[in-house]
């Protein structure tokens, strides 16, 4: 059964709203945390956000039954990940170091691994797409589903890079007894 | 347990001859995080030659005095 345009509006702009403010509550609780590093308060924002990006879609997939078109704008919410700039904005301001050379070298491995994983991603999305298709499927894609796999292999990227990055800064606080 | 580097060093030995210095202190005047001190102190982090000559110049030491290279091979072998 599929929802009609006016509910599938209403419940998502209802998600949309409760999303944001949830969203913008957290940021505020990450700004304010000094305790942690501010790359390590950047990568606990994005997978927020794609926490709270899942929990959306998963509503509107399950409750509603919504046609796989509108995709794209929920995904879109992840977008909202890009406030994570704000954090540490503050410090630097103030002339503190907030990023010296092991951040440098965590954000180059966790950069590496997200885009491994986007590589990944694409090989295993078109050789899905051409089997179940075949090879004129694959050439004669629609845009919007073209944009929905792009759009899909970002979040994949920034989320694995987020999640390195945690892993990453967790391995060194084992040895941050002072 | 975070995992261990083969560059040993006497950082915090060295904080402390210098009239307890704080690992901020340290992170200020050679320009890195409180963090990385942190990762250095506990082994888990290898520093680059810069910041190696850094941390040396604060307390006036040598490069060899804060840091020890042993490899892992040698500290497995036994004792001749």
């Amino acid at each position: 059964m599929r929802t009609s345009d006016a509910v599938f509006s209403r419940v998502f702009g209802i998600l949309f709203v409760c999303s944001l403010a949830l969203i913008l509550i957290y940021l505020r609780r990450m700004i304010a945390n000094r305790a942690l590093h501010v790359q390590e308060r950047q990568a606990r924002f994005t997978l927020f956000v794609f926490i709270v990006t899942l929990v959306d879609y998963a509503i509107m997939a399950s409750v509603l039954r919504f046609p796989w078109e509108p995709s794209l704008p929920i995904l879109s919410l992840y977008a909202l990940a890009a406030f994570s700039i704000h954090i540490g904005r503050a410090e630097r301001r103030q002339g503190k170091v907030i990023m010296d050379e092991r951040d440098w070298k965590i954000n180059k491995v966790a950069a590496g691994l997200g885009f491994r994983s986007f590589y990944g991603y694409l090989f295993l999305i078109w050789i899905v797409w051409c089997l179940v298709l075949g090879p004129k499927g694959v050439v004669t894609v629609e845009v919007w589903r073209l944009g929905f796999m792009l759009f899909a292999g970002m979040i994949i990227v920034f989320t694995v890079g987020a999640l390195a990055t945690l892993v990453m800064y967790w391995r060194d606080a084992h040895g941050e007894a002072n | 347990m975070a995992r261990q580097t083969e560059v040993h060093n006497r950082i915090r030995r060295l904080r402390f001859d210098a009239g307890e210095m704080t690992q901020q202190a340290l992170a200020d005047r050679v320009g890195v995080t409180r963090q990385t001190i942190i990762a250095l102190e506990a082994g888990a982090y290898a520093p680059s030659l810069l910041l190696a000559f850094k941390i040396a110049l604060v307390f006036g030491v040598t490069v060899e005095e804060v840091f020890q290279y042993e490899p892992e091979a040698t500290m497995k072998s036994p004792a001749p």
